[in-house]
């Protein structure tokens, strides 16, 4: 039996701001989201943002992150930031993908712990239409020893859908 | 819950105190057992050029998770590519998009990458291991593409490093994934032990 354990799934459409709250907890250090559907019927690039104990989403500069973009039709990219307002390039892209979807995959350590900033790093790969797949394998921190018990993916675009899964790393104590 | 005393939290982990009931209703909210599935494992001790992989449970998970060793034969590079099969048929046509990243304990770093190609290359050694995990997306949603993201890590003549993603742009069924040792009939290894995932989900 494998120690990853499934914890819920959520879903959503027609949303430009998705959060899933009651997710982390003092029950796993260490935590995998996957992004099973992601329908982009307008421009939409993702950002992460974490949700702390009181319901709220961190939407101070407190993070930092770096990522390489990896893509089949071009030189690759750099992009960084050590004081931002969200870890960008969660999903989507900067053209309209309704019939693709994406495939990510997240991972996000400590949420919960309040003496320690939680650190996350996700890849993905997303298809662009009329150009290829776009992807990435990043990096990121959240500044703070805020309680986070949830994550919101949000962006002044529109998804058209969004589904993700949420597990949790079994401990023994 | 016939246990009295400290209510278990079932979810976080398997005391080994269950009854019936319990075991039905975690069931039925995902959280009995493990979510990593085994669906399928391979293993072989001597070398061969495919590795199929033809009952992968597609229309049970959003997400399959591979993981797999290889010991390096001899003679050319050992290669480790991917195809999949779309409702039983190898799909062998130059449509496969790709772009990895790859690097070496040598200080050597390149870009590569792949509009049209016939496979997804994914791992290669010519020294010794290669221990590689995969993750594919979306392979039984014929009304979506299937994707996939990878990172190898293998101990060639430097350590090296292969991680990156890559896409069958065709809405199709995936039922099936081989691996196998390129187009030139390389062999994947002289030893492997490969193992196939499903991601529980509800």
């Amino acid at each position: 039996m494998s120690n990853l354990r499934l914890i819920n799934e959520s879903s959503g459409s027609s949303l430009s701001s998705y959060s899933v709250q009651d997710v982390f907890s003092s029950d796993y250090d260490i935590y995998q989201i996957e992004i099973t559907e992601f329908q982009q019927t307008a421009t939409f690039s993702g950002g992460m943002r974490f949700i702390n104990s009181s319901g709220s989403v961190i939407s101070s500069s407190d993070y930092a992150w770096a990522r390489l973009s990896l893509r089949s039709y071009g030189s690759f990219i750099d992009d960084k930031s050590t004081s931002d307002s969200d870890i960008q390039y969660i999903v989507g892209s900067a053209t309209t993908s309704p019939l693709s979807s994406t495939g990510a995959s997240i991972w996000v350590f400590n949420p919960t712990n309040s003496s320690s900033y939680t650190f996350m790093m996700f890849q993905n790969v997303n298809w662009l239409v009329g150009s290829g797949i776009a992807g990435s394998k990043a990096i990121g921190v959240l500044k703070t020893t805020a309680s986070i018990t949830g994550f919101n993916i949000y962006s002044t675009g529109t998804m058209g859908s969004i589904k993700t899964k949420h597990y949790g790393l079994r401990v023994d104590s | 819950m016939s246990y009295i005393g400290t209510q278990p939290n079932n979810v976080k982990e398997n005391i080994g105190l269950y009854n019936p009931n319990d075991i039905t209703a975690l069931t039925k909210d995902g959280h009995w057992g493990g979510s990593l599935e085994l669906i399928a494992e391979q293993t072989f001790s001597t070398s061969v050029a495919n590795i199929d992989f033809t009952s992968i449970q597609e229309d049970k998970y959003d997400v399959h998770f591979m993981s797999a060793q290889v010991k390096f034969g001899s003679g050319n590079a050992d290669l480790l590519g991917l195809r999949f099969y779309e409702s039983g048929v190898l799909e062998t046509a130059g449509v496969y998009q790709i772009a990895t990243q790859t690097g070496t304990s040598g200080g050597s770093f390149g870009e590569a990458k792949q509009t049209a190609y016939s496979w997804i290359f994914v791992g290669e050694s010519t020294v010794d291991y290669q221990n590689v995990y995969i993750y594919f997306y979306n392979l039984g949603n014929s009304s979506k593409y299937s994707f996939c993201t990878f990172h190898a890590q293998v101990l060639d003549s430097d350590s090296f490093f292969r991680f990156g993603g890559a896409v069958l742009p065709q809405a199709s069924t995936v039922d099936g994934i081989r691996l196998f040792g390129g187009i030139s009939g390389e062999n994947i290894g002289s030893a492997f032990d490969i193992k196939l995932y499903g991601m529980k989900q509800i």
